[in-house]
């Protein structure tokens, strides 16, 4: 069984991750037409994300999804909900 | 660079067949559609082996490429490019123009070749479910194999088939034996499909409202489990296991690229570097063009009989086609030079880097490639705004492309700093050159950010969301050829205007044709002064007057509304350039006959140091370009923004050359 203390630190959004860090997709919110980018792009539950790096003004930021490099704004990457 | 090589050797394979046919009407179209950077242009390149034509879609002005299929035996057709999709539910206006064509009767294609990455299968093969959704007959072809391959990974592409129900090709193009079985399978379905029913308009609409969360979310489901099944380890018994994967090809290359400093100075330099190579690799090429006129007007004048007609010919037709040809090394320089860095997969980069600053001016790093552009003309610039999927952003985008100095500005500066720097400070020029353009983008950030500050139109979140494609050594060839039919297309669209108004011009100038019996009315001079054109200098004179210019300069200004580059040779027109004595070009001619021309009334010199400061202000702000204009109305939906922009910019410009001018002139420079 799940602690529920484990569980809250495990929780993020897509922008929180560190360099090089994996994760694994949740779930998304924010407005129904970036949801529905963010889906049609791959983020759907259970997908496998990697942050890679920030670009050089820190926004957007790069992550590796199903075998793509994607760029996305911090207030994109906001709406995806992710686990370590 | 995998890619690279792939690329290479498929076109190296299309100059070894036979041409099996020609563009034909009644042959079956096929189209190429698929996710941006799916390998689509390799395939297309290999197809036609390189040769195609550039066409636009009935009632939309974005481009497609279409060539004849010359390297599929089987299956004779016209094969058209796309642009790339993410979904057939399109989320900005150029994916929405490439949807709409599929259901459009009259491009509707008869078979499709639906396009994936074998390394982003799950992605790609969405859009390809999509299109099987609605019925159309595809061949799957399954590229960069040889990139999985590095992987140690392979498409096992018997059970890709079974699972999609749809004949698939994985391409490895270092195996040319690869296109006749393409072209097998093309004809059986199309043979197959001939009496299919059509996907209708209907159909999809009812398709696209059903495609919620859910039906998504299931639809990458499934083609998890697909992708799970046919991605296979190349070695699977258990003595010899896969080795670890390696890290993703391209991700060490972007630590540099998007490294706070090493990316920020590789963009600083390759911006620089397409600049440089506009202005100074461009200006022998040039030079050596308006000669070559020069020569040819003086030639024809030479040969003919010294006629009206013969005038009309050499400095009306001759005169007008070389004002055109001068700026073609700078416009194919700067299509190269972008075309490079777009097939190198920088430019996403680019858009990448520079999207938080121009977020903070209300703009978008979707609207990089646009602006850029814009600096060779804001016609393919304002198509190109078409990839920015926010509204506010794209018409914010679109407003202040003008306000980029486009190659027709060049002629126009060069000319004016030509007059301006002193002989022995040539470098004084270019610094002021790089001002003058740099001074467009300060503008143009400077409006886009009054205009997303004060603007009341309603705004939809902003987002940016884009794919950097694998980086990859450009083939030479692709960009050649590709920057050669957009210069061609440049020149097919605006070389006709030009050449007219140069010629309408040159007829303005001069009738009624003098009398040759009135002793009063002989030569050129006379005859200019009593013309049409003169009229109507006269009559927009009390206008021109305050901006340091007369008549005659009035009319060349009126005539830079066709064209701005049209300036230039509207001045060596009313200015009678041709009595000048110097055996250089007609610039360098014109450049000469300025430094002595004089006001009628009162002998003053016109061509003063703050009349061409002036007119650089002008030039820089003002929009005279007509075809810009008609442009800016189609893309931003309506009349009225388009003609707030005219008035706007040209009003603005008129007053701060006035200003600038008088003011000059009240400290005291002549």
């Amino acid at each position: 069984m799940i602690k529920p203390m484990q569980t809250a630190q495990s929780e993020m959004t897509l922008d929180k991750l560190l360099a090089e860090m994996n994760a694994v997709v949740t779930g998304l919110e924010g407005s129904p037409v970036f949801r529905r980018r963010l889906l049609e792009v791959g983020f759907v539950e259970g997908s496998q994300v990697r942050f890679l790096m920030a670009t050089p003004f820190g926004d957007p930021l790069v992550f590796s999804l199903r075998g793509a490099s994607i760029a996305l704004r911090k207030s994109e990457a906001r709406c995806v909900k992710v686990r370590l | 660079m995998p890619c690279g090589k792939a690329k290479r050797v498929a076109l190296k394979f299309g100059y070894d067949g036979s041409i099996v046919s020609e563009t034909h009407p009644a042959m079956p179209l096929l189209a190429l559609i698929g996710s941006a950077n799916s390998g689509k242009t390799t395939l297309f390149n290999a197809l036609t082996g390189s040769h195609y034509d550039t066409v636009n879609y009935p009632g939309a002005t974005v481009e497609y490429a279409m060539g004849a299929s010359r390297y599929l035996p089987e299956f004779p057709c016209q094969v058209m490019d796309t642009p790339g999709l993410t979904s057939l539910v399109p989320s900005s206006p150029d994916e929405k123009v490439t949807v709409d064509a599929l259901f459009k009767k009259e491009q509707q294609p008869d078979v499709v070749v639906a396009v994936a990455d074998a390394n982003q299968l799950s992605r790609h093969l969405y859009l390809v479910k999509q299109l099987q959704e609605l019925g159309f007959p595809l061949v799957l072809v399954v590229t960069m194999k040889d990139l999985l391959h590095r992987k140690n990974l392979r498409v096992d592409e018997a059970r890709l088939s079974e699972l999609m129900d749809c004949p698939v090709i994985a391409m490895d193009p270092r195996k040319p034996d690869v296109l006749p079985k393409l072209s097998e399978v093309l004809q059986t379905l199309h043979a197959g499909s001939k009496n299919r029913v059509r996907p209708s308009i209907a159909e999809y609409e009812s398709f696209a409202s059903h495609l919620d969360e859910v039906r998504i979310s299931g639809l990458f489901a499934t083609l998890d489990q697909v992708e799970k099944l046919v991605v296979r380890p190349v070695q699977t018994d258990a003595a010899h296991p896969a080795p670890p994967l390696k890290p993703v090809a391209g991700i060490g290359a972007d630590r540099i690229l998007l490294h706070p400093f090493w990316g920020l100075l590789i963009f600083i330099a390759s911006m620089s570097f397409i600049f440089t190579a506009i202005f100074w690799m461009a200006l022998p090429l040039m030079n050596g063009i308006d000669f070559l006129f020069g020569h040819l007007v003086e030639g024809t004048k030479h040969v003919l009989p010294d006629s009206w007609f013969t005038d009309l010919f050499a400095d009306g037709i001759l005169g007008g086609i070389g004002a055109v040809a001068v700026f073609i090394p700078q416009i194919a320089i700067l299509f190269l030079s972008m075309g490079y860095l777009e097939d190198s997969g920088y430019l996403a980069r680019g858009a990448a880097l520079v999207d938080r600053p121009l977020s903070k001016i209300g703009l978008n790093g979707k609207s990089f490639v646009p602006l850029l552009s814009g600096y060779a003309c804001a016609i393919p610039a304002m198509m190109a705004a078409r990839t920015i999927p926010n509204r506010f952003e794209r018409k914010v985008t679109l407003f202040i492309i003008p306000l980029m100095s486009c190659s027709a500005r060049l002629p126009v500066y060069a000319l004016l700093l030509a007059f301006l720097t002193p002989k022995d400070k040539p470098w004084l020029g270019g610094l002021a050159m790089t001002g003058l353009y740099v001074m467009g983008l300060v503008l143009g950030a400077i409006v886009s950010t009054i205009i997303s500050r004060f603007s009341r139109m309603k705004r939809e979140a902003s987002g940016f969301m884009l794919e950097l494609p694998a980086l990859r050594g450009p083939v030479l060839r692709v960009v050649v050829v590709s920057a050669w039919h957009k210069s061609a297309q440049y020149i097919k669209k605006a070389g006709p205007a030009i050449v007219v108004i140069s010629l309408g011009l040159w007829i303005l100038t001069h009738t009624p044709v003098p009398s040759k019996t009135d002793p009063n009315v002989s030569g050129e001079y006379v005859t200019i002064s009593n013309s049409y054109a003169a009229s109507m200098g006269h009559f927009i004179e009390p206008i021109t007057r305050p901006m340091g210019l007369d008549w005659r300069g009035g009319v060349a200004l009126i005539c830079g509304f066709a064209a701005r580059e049209v300036f230039v040779g509207s001045l060596a027109l009313v200015y009678r350039v041709q009595e000048a004595q110097d055996d250089a070009g007609l610039s360098g001619k014109l450049l000469s006959r300025m430094h002595d021309l004089r006001f009628e009334d009162n002998g003053e010199l016109i061509f003063t140091p703050s009349t061409c400061v002036g007119l650089l202000v002008f030039f820089m702000i003002a929009l005279q370009c007509l075809s810009t204009v008609a442009v800016a109305r189609k893309e931003m939906g309506s009349w009225k923004p388009a003609l707030i922009q005219l008035t706007l910019f040209t009003g603005v410009a008129y007053v701060l050359t006035v200003m600038v001018v008088q003011g000059l002139r009240m400290l005291g420079v002549a």
